[in-house]
């Protein structure tokens, strides 16, 4: 296998970001609570990027930004300069008759090392603005490689604002991803079948208190890895199981994962002999609609690109090459098999220094996703920022017509990226 | 409460000013940050970055290493990646987290020069800083490093001090404006920053004269001023403009500084942005109308050494919207994010001009050449189509 993996691990390097690189950003997911406000406690710089995104995006007229002096910063502490920022911001929104439900307050990497009582501020301003829930989150990629990177503790900032209900019914929650699914997926039809009265998402809820039902529901289905924290504490806190189900291209483990949430929900597994054979049609039709086209993936773009990849590779289309700056545990066992049985197929960490001296390869290939399209040249691109909401069967399908519309027509990328919004 | 920032975004960042200064210079770069820095300068703050082959890294800094001061471990991971690319050379930038722990940016920029012997550089940004200053301060570093003294000057050698991607965005504004002062006779030696190399900042002290086209600039001109007695005239070459020309050709006889401004008047037009453009913007609404009252502010720092009396410092956003709401200005110039300060309602005339250093990649397609026709309908907005022709 040609690639950047040393000794079977990725390597540890400086980090290069592509004009494709990023996603969603923690301020965007934060934002996924309804009637909430963002107030951002940081060095100046450090808000920059999410603040231009939001302005981009028209989320802008929900976060604000209190930006630390050194002062605050050397003195160890900024607590007195929190307050005064939040009492100034309230009475404003409130003037302008905007009072969120919520302030969920960010700091950034250079809080952890201070050490603040978040504590003692969220019962201090609580005390003050008894209508209004007030929470800490956190913008810290330093924390990246911990148990709880940014992207899981942003979420579970998100769902710890849900209050245990004593009404429950047989709701069905969708956690981890955070575009809604695609509303042509099975998986409604298939929870409805196995007797869900509703499939509840965080971005389905205009309100708080609307908000609030999901904490009615019987069951949490894990839909991305970085969901796993938050329902875990739900379970905790709200009593409410939850099931792995995360996104998969395999017919298989998809089969395999509808069956779990069965077993989970205690009803007969239905029968999914109609959707199994569209699906097989489906990747029949594209592997000879893009012939010798060879795929490139990103994992930005796919969450477990792996597993992707082995779905592709086992009905004969051909993969150059995968980027992925490291393996995720739940798609290890793809990772290998395609090591195994493909050893033709390159995977090479997006971030590495050296994607910058490297020749672009890929110019008649497709990518699946923005950043492996930058780096490998590729002139066909899935223009698909994030899963995009594909899941289960009708996920393959829509991604199949998706990979054979890219093949037949070349893109330009520049005013692709123009139109995306990333954050880093 | 000056800290506290409802409406706008914050402004590019001290780091984000190095990286811009080193772009063109074939070095390796390392944010020592996590990852959210490296974003806000490559995602936002460098409209040069699609397509380019500039090596700007992340040192990707985890908390561990934070706390354990792993100083080791981002060296070692520059020395791999030079290893690769080959670099002419290595700049280390601060963050907020370095800052808060304390690393020596410049004891490891002494560290990669002995292990590599390359030159090294290593800048105590913090994020708390702005871009202007990061130019400034990469500015002056590179030319206390590369300029020798020379024997003999080039004969109307000239240097521009101070072009930069975050004032000048990415469009042919740097190339136009050497080709005005080619076309003014001079010889460019010094392309500081756009377009600058090595060679070139090696040569600086061969000019005669230093133009300053952005408060960035100015540091370098004073120390080029102090170490080779090289005069400097400030001021950006606006349109057909020519007065910067004479104040060039004056200062190439008399040796004196000069700095185009003029005096600020409360009244009619409020110009907010990089201050020497405005002082160049104010100059050609004056040109025009003589009785226009204008007044010059910047949310950059006011350098006074530059500035003219009346203008202003405008230290936050709060300061901003006083400004707006006076009822003092009836026209105001400056980004398009500014006109989301206006109250409901507001008379202000609002002309825009973006600047990279707020709006970022909202508006940096659109950002005019400064030293062409794109420059008349501008200004024809400010002063109205009659004043427009009539150029003092």
């Amino acid at each position: 296998m040609s690639c950047y993996l040393h000794n079977s691990m990725f390597e540890d390097s400086l980090h290069y970001s592509s004009p494709a690189h990023g996603g969603w950003g923690v301020l965007k997911m934060g934002q996924l609570v309804p009637e909430s406000y963002q107030m951002f406690v940081s060095p100046a710089a450090c808000g920059r990027h999410g603040a231009l995104a939001a302005r981009m995006e028209g989320r802008k007229n929900r976060v604000s930004y209190v930006f630390l002096s050194e002062a605050d910063i050397v003195s160890g502490g900024y607590e007195d300069t929190l307050l005064e920022a939040a009492r100034k911001l309230l009475a404003h929104l409130k003037s302008r008759g905007r009072m969120p439900k919520v302030l969920m307050i960010f700091v950034s990497c250079i809080d952890d090392l201070l050490g603040t009582d978040h504590d003692a501020l969220i019962m201090q301003l609580s005390e003050e603005f008894p209508d209004v829930r007030f929470t800490f989150a956190h913008m810290n990629p330093t924390s990246t490689d911990t148990g709880v990177p940014p992207a899981v503790n942003i979420q579970n900032k998100d769902y710890a604002l849900l209050e245990r209900s004593e009404d429950c019914d047989n709701g069905v929650n969708l956690i981890g991803n955070l575009a809604p699914i695609r509303h042509n997926s099975e998986l409604y039809t298939i929870l409805r079948d196995m007797g869900a009265s509703v499939v509840r998402h965080i971005s389905d809820y205009a309100t708080f208190l609307g908000y609030q039902e999901m904490a009615k529901s019987k069951l949490n289905l894990v839909l991305a890895p970085t969901g796993k924290y938050a329902s875990v504490n739900m379970q905790k806190k709200l009593g409410i199981p939850f099931e792995m189900a995360l996104t998969s291209f395999q017919i298989d483990c998809i089969k395999e994962t509808y069956e779990r949430i069965a077993k989970q929900l205690g009803v007969d597994c239905p029968d999914f002999t109609a959707y199994e054979e569209e699906c097989r049609a489906a990747l029949k039709h594209a592997a000879q609609t893009i012939g010798n086209r060879e795929i490139i993936i990103d994992g930005e773009t796919i969450t477990r690109p792996f597993d992707l990849a082995k779905a592709l590779l086992e009905v004969g289309m051909k993969i150059k090459c995968i980027y992925q700056q490291k393996v995720l545990p739940s798609d290890k066992e793809n990772f290998e098999w395609v090591r195994e049985n493909h050893p033709e197929v390159m995977v090479l960490q997006p971030q590495h220094p050296r994607t910058t001296v490297s020749e672009k390869f890929g110019e008649e290939c497709l990518s699946i996703g923005f950043s492996a399209a930058y780096i490998s040249g590729a002139k066909h691109v899935l223009d698909i920022a994030g899963q995009h909401g594909l899941y289960g069967f009708q996920g393959i399908i829509d991604l199949m017509k998706m990979i054979e519309d890219a093949s037949k027509q070349e893109v330009e990328l520049k005013k692709l990226l123009e139109d995306t919004v990333l954050v880093v | 409460m000056e800290n506290l920032w409802i409406t706008l975004p914050a402004l590019a960042p001290d780091y984000s000013g190095v990286c811009s200064a080193m772009f063109d210079l074939g070095g390796i770069c390392v944010i020592h940050d996590a990852s959210g820095c490296t974003g806000n300068y490559t995602g936002y703050d460098e409209p040069r970055w699609y397509g380019s082959s500039s090596k700007i890294f992340c040192s990707a800094i985890r908390e561990i290493d934070a706390v354990l001061g792993r100083d080791d471990k981002l060296i070692d991971n520059i020395v791999k990646a030079g290893e690769e690319i080959q670099p002419t050379m290595y700049t280390v930038i601060g963050s907020p987290v370095p800052m808060v722990i304390g690393s020596d940016m410049k004891g490891i920029a002494h560290e990669l020069e002995s292990r590599t012997g390359l030159p090294a550089f290593g800048f105590d940004t913090n994020g708390l800083g702005l871009y202007n200053k990061g130019i400034a301060m990469a500015m002056t570093e590179l030319i206390k490093r590369f300029t020798v003294k020379q024997e003999e000057k080039i004969v109307r050698g000239i240097n521009i001090l101070g072009s930069n991607a975050i004032d000048f965005s990415a469009n042919e504004n740097a190339k136009d404006l050497v080709k005005r002062l080619e076309d003014w006779s001079f010889t460019v030696i010094g392309k500081m920053m756009m377009g600058a190399t090595i060679e070139q900042i090696e040569n600086l002290a061969k000019a005669q004269v230093n133009l300053v086209v952005t408060e960035s600039g100015l540091a370098a001109a004073k120390l080029l001023k102090r170490r080779f007695n090289i005069p400097y005239v400030v001021g950006m070459p606006f349109g057909n403009s020519e007065d910067v020309r004479e104040m060039l050709e004056a200062t190439l006889q008399d040796g004196e500084e000069r700095v185009l401004k003029d005096i600020s008047q409360d009244g009619e037009v409020l110009i907010v942005g990089e201050q020497v453009l405005c002082n160049s913007i104010r100059r050609e609404i004056l040109k025009r109308r003589p009785e226009c009252k204008v007044t010059v502010g910047t949310m950059f720092g006011l350098n006074t050494a530059i500035a003219s009396e009346g203008d202003k410092n405008i230290t936050s956003e709060e300061m901003l919207i006083e400004l707006l709401d006076s009822g003092v200005y009836t026209t105001v110039v400056g980004d398009p994010l500014y006109e989301d300060l206006l109250a409901e309602g507001s008379e202000i005339r609002f002309v825009q001009i973006p600047h990279v250093a707020l709006s970022s990649k909202l508006y940096w397609d659109k950002m005019p050449r400064l030293l062409t026709k794109e420059m008349d309908a501008f200004l024809e907005e400010i002063v109205g189509k009659e004043a427009f022709h009539i150029v003092a």
